[in-house]
């Protein structure tokens, strides 16, 4: 029941916050086809694996629908054509929102932990 | 052989997306397509004495399974999980939408706002009363009731287990999920499920060196009676959770 607890808390704390991890990339790389964030997130978390690669299409399919980004397909050099994506206004919008509320809900966190740390019940 | 690898696991997610339409369907399938051959080719970039077939499980298993990516398309091509990113992200567009208002002109905008917001508020209050009162029934059967659950950890267990539930006909759906957290390279545990009419649905996944991957799976039934699990533990050490919710 632990390990299973534990499962599903990084399971919902990875998912919370990808959605802003894929503003943040596409923010800085667009335009950047879905493997290509897969790249960039597995480099700026050290080689590890957060999530299965498959669960940001449904995200990026939910932000498409609600206008934070558009994409176009396109073809590369090699293999099938690929879909690139770019922020849309509203997505910088909700961008610097979501980070602006990311900060708040990091700081909090942070003064939380150094309370209990420095309380000794560790 | 590869190809057939990636076939095979696109056709399972492409089977699973029959809400959508042909064309969302194709664009989900070739956009997961480009993403798997590049994963390919770059695992034999990175170790070019891997064959082609291994280099395709691997590149499928961490894409994850079918019943991972698809469950997150919604019956209406959205997502059906409401999670807490994509919760910041609207609280983060309705504040900003508010803010935007309030520059446009407080006092007015204030007024109006406050009398529109009211008469909402009050409407949907009675909208829900009466909503909660009529469907009273329809959101019971919303709550889950689990009929199974377990949850332990096993160490070098070997041999097999054998254990089953009985899904009363109250329910008319239930769901089953499974994890299994501790395989490796060469230990397994093995998963059969059993349906009441004797069909077997095997939900073990081989990987190459001869051991297991981790399940996590979450799968629909329909069909009350007693089912049957079990567990073929080969030298394995580690979790199953397992959970089994009736909906009425």
């Amino acid at each position: 029941m632990i390990a299973d607890y534990l499962a599903k808390f990084e399971r919902d704390l990875t998912g919370g916050v990808l959605h802003l991890m894929l503003l943040v990339e596409i923010d800085r790389l667009a335009p950047i086809h879905g493997y290509g964030l897969i790249k960039a997130l597995t480099e700026a978390s050290g080689g590890r694996e957060l999530f299965k690669e498959g669960t940001i299409y449904p995200i990026l399919n939910l932000l498409e629908r609600s206008g934070f980004v558009k994409s176009r397909w396109a073809q590369g050099d090699h293999g099938p054509a690929r879909k690139y994506y770019e922020l849309t206004p509203t997505g910088r919008q909700v961008l610097r929102l979501g980070v602006e509320e990311w900060d708040r809900v990091r700081e909090s966190m942070d003064a939380i932990l150094k309370d209990h740390r420095r309380s000794g019940k560790r | 052989m590869s190809q057939r690898i990636l076939d095979d696991y696109l056709d399972d997610v492409r089977r699973r997306l029959g809400h959508l339409t042909p064309d969302e369907r194709d664009a989900v399938i070739g956009e997961m397509r480009a993403h798997l051959v590049d994963k390919i080719d770059a695992l034999l970039k990175a170790d070019p004495a891997l064959s082609r077939d291994d280099a395709a499980l691997r590149a499928t298993h961490a894409f994850g399974t079918p019943d991972e990516i698809t469950v997150q398309y919604g019956p209406q091509g959205g997502i059906v999980k409401s999670s807490t990113g994509e919760t910041l992200l609207r609280v983060a567009a309705l504040g900003g939408r508010a803010l935007r208002a309030t520059g446009r002109g407080l006092g007015r905008t204030l007024k109006w706002t406050a009398l529109v917001f009211a008469i909402t508020i009050s409407a949907a209050l009675i909208a829900a009363t009466v909503v909660v009162v009529v469907f009273d029934d329809e959101i019971r059967g919303l709550i889950p009731h689990t009929i199974y659950a377990k949850g332990e950890y096993y160490e070098s267990r070997n041999g097999t287990l054998n254990e089953s539930f009985d899904v009363p006909s109250v329910y008319h759906t239930f769901q089953l999920q499974i994890y299994t957290y501790g395989q490796d390279e060469t230990s397994c545990v093995g998963v059969n499920l059993t349906s009441p009419d004797g069909d077997v649905i095997d939900l073990s996944v081989r990987s190459p060196t001869g051991g297991c991957y981790d399940l996590h799976r979450e799968l629909t039934f329909a069909q009350p009676g007693r089912w049957h699990i079990r567990y073929d533990f080969d030298a394995y050490s580690g979790w199953i959770d397992v959970n089994v919710d009736g909906y009425r």
